[in-house]
């Protein structure tokens, strides 16, 4: 009896409210859209607030999002262009540097390095077809970088100085008079200079490839001097510590140096570089002649071998 | 929580088993997303209903009777939006909400399956009736507005209400 009540109830309620609802539609136009108008302003006037303020803070993210976007595009934009601004100071250096040479240097970019701490190996991308042939110099207006050593149509492998392998021959540049020695990779990554017992360096004198070689011309920058040491461990050479001047690392374009020297030649003989900002002091109190390279070392991978 | 409403969650009856007023604050919460977020959650023209939504709880909670008074209330909310025919959801909820709470009383309908359908089935209804009124004898577009956005907005409102549902069941 109760239920039957309370489902009358229900039909009598939702009859009105039909009814109402058949009402207010039933109401002439200009009273409906009064009624509507204000029931509109009754109830969005005071959501309005809430609708401005969360749409506000939904528009603030989405706008935030886009800025965010956008800022991350910027950046790499920025990122390309300094890469590019980079690439081409160190471009215009090679070029200058490359256009004061009395050798043909073909330009080459590094396309992959051997993954270690300290790169031993990079590969150019130039090879035999446009020139490049095994154990020709690879510099960078800097100075030595190494050598070919494995060259194919295309591409080029390069032994670099940090290689254990390399050895270049020396020539220090010490004021008033000149040494030389043979430059080696030392186990700890940078360069030792190995030279005759009673030669006399101090920290700062230049170091140049010798020439006597067989691979890399005379003149071209390694490093400088930072410790002389009295000898090895059999007290029979003096090894001195050397900073480099080219950082492997950093080094994304080279060039290949394609006329080389004669192993065992004589310094007036061969070819002599000049690299920009690192003249050193005429060969005038040098002994040039054949008596003069007996016993200088040569480059690693030539004919005459490394000491 | 008291003896009835431990009673109704342990027969599955979710909208019962709410408390008044966590019930009064999923109304308003919904209400208020009607006015702020349906907008920006619109999808090729289907929206969740945030109206339809608490009519169907409130009818299935509190039965016919007040289920059809929910439905004339919310009818009025959603006609105060539009400019247009007023009254005319307020006739429409105050059906819907009538027969959903007569449903619920009658068939014994408890699980929350079957309130996510109600749900779909109540926003289709007055999807068909309001987009037939608004076609005015173009029935070509009334079909195409229904496939495209009535359908899909059931379906969105049934996912939206149906995830509410879950997460109040939870807490």
């Amino acid at each position: 009896m109760q239920a039957l009540r309370r489902a009358r109830r229900a039909e009598l309620v939702a009859s009105a409210l039909v009814v109402t609802s058949l009402i207010l539609l039933a109401l002439p136009e200009s009273t409906e859209r009064s009624i509507s108008r204000r029931a509109n302003h009754l109830v969005l006037l005071p959501a309005s607030r809430v609708r401005v303020v969360f749409g506000g803070y939904l528009r603030l993210r989405e706008e935030n999002a886009r800025l965010r976007t956008e800022l991350q595009q910027a950046k790499l934009e920025l990122d390309q262009v300094v890469a590019a601004r980079v690439q081409s100071r160190e471009l215009r250096r090679m070029l200058d540097f490359a256009a004061d040479q009395p050798v043909r240097l073909i330009p080459a970019r590094v396309i992959d390095r051997n993954l270690t701490t300290l790169p031993t190996a990079f590969v150019l991308d130039v090879g035999r077809n446009a020139g490049v042939v095994e154990n020709l110099p690879v510099v960078t207006a800097q100075g030595i970088v190494g050598k070919t050593v494995d060259v194919g149509p295309e591409t080029s492998l390069v032994m670099v100085y940090a290689h254990p392998d390399f050895s270049a021959s020396a020539l220090v540049v010490a004021g008033d008079h000149l040494e030389y020695g043979i430059v080696r990779p030392s186990p700890s990554g940078g360069l030792r200079l190995f030279l005759p017992l009673r030669s006399s360096t101090d920290p700062g004198d230049r170091v140049v490839t010798s020439g006597y070689g067989g691979t890399f011309p005379r003149g071209v920058p390694i490093g400088h001097v930072i410790e002389g040491q009295e000898s090895d461990r059999l007290g029979l050479q003096r090894v001195d510590r050397l900073q480099s001047v080219v950082d492997l690392g950093r080094v994304t374009t080279v060039f290949v140096l394609t006329r080389q020297v004669s192993a065992g030649a004589a310094a007036g003989e061969n070819l002599q570089m000049f690299w920009p900002g690192y003249a050193y002091p005429p060969m005038a109190g040098e002994v040039l002649g054949a008596s003069a390279v007996e016993g200088v070392p040569a480059d690693s991978g030539t004919a005459d071998g490394a000491p | 929580m008291s003896g009835l409403t431990r009673n109704a969650r342990a027969r599955g009856q979710w909208a019962e088993s709410l408390s008044r007023g966590r019930f009064a604050a999923l109304v308003a919460v919904s209400l208020v997303f009607a006015l702020v977020i349906e907008e920006p959650l619109v999808i090729r023209g289907a929206a969740p209903d945030f109206v339809v939504i608490p009519l169907v709880f409130a009818a299935i909670r509190l039965g016919a009777a007040q289920g059809a008074a929910a439905g004339f209330g919310l009818g009025l909310f959603r006609d105060s939006l539009f400019l247009l025919d007023f009254g005319l959801h307020a006739l429409v909820m105050t059906i819907l909400g009538y027969a959903i709470g007569k449903a619920r009383e009658t068939l014994y309908l408890t699980t929350p399956g079957v309130d996510v359908l109600l749900l779909a089935g109540a926003k289709l209804a007055l999807d068909v009736v309001i987009l037939g009124m608004a076609a005015e004898g173009a029935w070509r577009a009334f079909e195409e507005r229904f496939f495209w956005e009535a359908v899909g907005s059931a379906v969105y409102t049934a996912l939206v209400g149906g995830a509410l549902q879950r997460l109040l069941a939870r807490t």
